[in-house]
């Protein structure tokens, strides 16, 4: 439901909101429903493996060359060559990277994909390299392993959690799990994403939309005002789950430090890495789920070293264009939509005109 | 009402529940995913419904990933040979009356009724390309062995196989030859399957072929091989035309399970087979009415092998 009116009404701001969450309830312009949250990426770290190592915190201006140097100090292998930590837990996060590099999915006009663009593959083989070139991350093998073996858990917060990597890119909702007394052992810190090449990083968010033929829309409306309200944001701050969604209520003391979890002194990083982040792209016209494969078998090849990271996306972004095509070709009113776009100076999907739907 | 048509109506009253729930459950929704096959249907709003005739089948004669998850599919039913050819083994070796020998059988047939999911879950474990059991005992054969040089295979992570298939496009190439995550999956479906109900099968129609052949055999000098050659195996005949037929089948219809739990399709979409690809397209995509027509190429697939088994396996049946 365009919530636009019922909002002026109660006086819930959109506006008051993260720009990087806003994709995930604006649409052209006007709500649909109000975030719970909103969060980016940083680099956490564990402390006490840094002190073991004898290796600084890393500061808040460090570069990717101070991430690599730093990770190849902290990975450890044993006599038979197999990982026992990694610098980095391999948290591939690709789309991140991408925007960190200035590359994007899409052009502005959503109407073609440009992962073919040179700081893409740049981005992707950075990635490729923190494996095969640094050693400070892990194979696929590796990470098929240690999700797998006793003792490693799965996923990265369970990696981290269990110290196996003394670094890894995550948000601020892995409080949410390493606040638990299984990981009361750890001494964390966070730090920005490294610099460069642009100061962009992704972020986002989960919002509640409202159903237009919902059966209670005063009480959906009343809890829009509650997701509003400073009472919403406080409780997600103090839990930890990433960032209240109204802005303001993310500078008070209370959100740099909680008396509860005193140790954490690092809550203006993760705040930090919100304001400077942007949301996730999206285009109207092609699933991202279909997205979403294409990018995962890519990353799939260059993660077992059979692809260069410009090769998978080059082949993502013809992948991605052709499933625009085919798109077009059975949606009459997208591709009504797209046309416009396209005689507004939008590039097409196709380089071959014979190709177009 | 004479008493035959009052006899014809009872029995169709009993029949009507089994029948209803067959139509309801079964019938109805497969002539409706015909129906789908021939339109634009997707669960998208902006799409208007349309029939489209045979538009989904000659796009998906051109689609290159259809071909690719064919040929995964037909990749993975290579194992069905190695399984049948296991289980008539163990058949025949668990057909013997020897003390203790419903435990053997017992154990032999646990696969089959312990739930896939946990199975895969075991395998995935049991292939792990650095602590799993399986390339630690490789690695410690080859190092008794004196090859310091051996790489145990990488399994689940591999996008190599043992045809040198290659990965985004139909063709061969040197460089993906190995083992990995098809024939991983190859080499589990035989261990699950060569205990089960095919060894069953076997087992029963072992125990059904007239001890008087094997006296007869025993009479005319004939040693174990010959026995099995010329009396064993063409009395099992019939069980080894039922259980290729229905191995095809199943073979075609599977690979489901294994992909979503153990490998979601991976690496590259080297294990996406055309059941998992009829699932992406319709419940991720929401292409219905494309899946459909990929489901239906399907089926044409199975029938028209079946068909063939048919025609030339029932040559070979001797009743």
């Amino acid at each position: 439901m365009d919530c636009s009116e019922e909002f002026q009404k109660r006086g819930i701001d959109p506006d008051s909101v993260w720009p990087c969450v806003k994709p995930t309830f604006m649409h052209e312009g006007k709500p649909y429903g109000f975030p719970g949250n909103a969060g980016a990426n940083a680099v956490w770290y564990n402390k006490r493996l840094f002190d073991e190592a004898g290796v600084a915190y890393p500061a808040d201006d460090w570069t990717w060359d101070d991430f690599i140097e730093i990770g190849k100090k902290l990975t450890k292998r044993n006599e038979r060559g197999q990982l026992e930590r990694v610098g980095f837990v391999g948290y591939w996060d690709d789309i991140g990277l991408l925007v960190r590099y200035g590359a994007n999915t899409y052009c502005p006009e959503k109407t073609r994909s440009i992962l073919d663009a040179p700081n893409a593959g740049e981005a992707v083989q950075f990635l490729q390299d923190l494996v095969y070139v640094h050693g400070m991350s892990l194979s696929l093998d590796e990470e098929k392993s240690a999700a797998s073996a006793g003792g490693w858990g799965t996923g990265e917060i369970a990696l981290f959690g269990a110290e196996k990597g003394a670094m890894a890119i995550g948000g601020r909702w892995w409080l949410c799990i390493l606040r638990d007394k299984a990981y009361s052992h750890l001494k964390l810190g966070a730090a920005p994403i490294p610099k460069g090449p642009t100061d962009r990083y992704l972020g986002g968010g989960r919002s509640t939309l409202v159903n237009a033929r919902g059966k209670n829309l005063e009480g959906a409306l009343l809890f829009m005002e509650f997701l509003h309200s400073r009472e919403w944001s406080e409780l997600i701050n103090r839990q930890a789950d990433a960032l209240g969604p109204v802005r303001k209520y993310c500078y008070s003391k209370a959100f740099e430090f909680n008396p509860e979890h005193p140790k954490e002194d690092y809550n203006i990083v993760w705040r930090r890495s919100v304001e400077s982040a942007v949301p996730m792209e999206v285009s109207p016209y092609v699933n991202g789920q279909a997205v979403f494969r294409i990018l995962e078998k890519q990353k799939d090849l260059v993660k077992a070293n059979i692809r260069t990271g410009a090769e998978s996306m080059a082949t993502a972004a013809k992948d991605i264009n052709q499933v625009i095509i085919d798109v077009l070709k059975r949606d009459p009113e997208l591709k009504e939509r797209y046309y416009k776009a396209v005689a507004n100076g939008a590039p097409t999907a196709w380089d071959d005109p014979e190709d177009a739907p | 009402m004479t008493r035959n048509v009052r006899t014809t109506l009872v029995a169709l009253c009993f029949l009507l529940p089994n029948f209803a729930g067959f139509c309801v459950f079964l019938l109805g929704p497969v002539l409706f995913s015909l129906a789908a096959s021939f339109t634009n249907w997707t669960l998208v709003k902006s799409v208007p419904f349309q029939f489209v005739g045979f538009d989904n089948f000659t796009k998906l004669l051109n689609d290159q990933d259809f071909w690719l998850y064919f040929i995964n599919t037909v990749y993975l039913m290579m194992g069905i040979p190695f399984a049948i050819a296991g289980s008539l083994f163990l058949a025949i070796i668990l057909g013997q009356k020897l003390r203790g020998i419903v435990v053997y059988r017992t154990l032999f047939y646990l696969p089959s009724f312990t739930a896939g999911v946990a199975l895969f879950i075991l395998w995935k474990k049991l292939y792990n390309p650095e602590f799993g059991p399986i390339n630690q005992t490789l690695e410690w054969v080859a190092a008794s062995l004196g090859w310091a040089s051996y790489e145990a295979p990488h399994w689940l992570t591999s996008v190599n196989n043992v045809l040198g298939l290659m990965v985004e496009q139909v063709g061969f190439s040197v460089e993906r030859f190995g083992l990995g995550g098809r024939d991983a999956i190859i080499i589990m479906g035989i261990w699950t399957t060569i205990g089960g109900g095919n060894m069953l099968l076997y087992l029963a129609g072992i125990s059904n072929i007239p001890q008087d052949l094997y006296e007869a055999a025993d009479i005319d000098g004939a040693g174990q091989w010959a026995k099995f050659r010329h009396v064993t195996w063409p009395q099992l005949a019939p069980t080894t035309f039922f259980i290729v037929i229905m191995s095809f089948i199943g073979g075609l219809q599977g690979g489901f399970e294994q992909a979503r739990v153990m490998t979601e399709g991976g690496p590259a979409n080297t294990t996406m087979t055309l059941s998992y690809y009829i699932y992406t397209k319709a419940f991720e995509e929401f292409q219905i009415g494309y899946a459909s027509a990929v489901a239906w190429v399907l089926f044409l697939f199975i029938f028209g092998i079946t068909l063939v088994n048919w025609r030339f396996g029932s040559k070979h049946v001797n009743y």
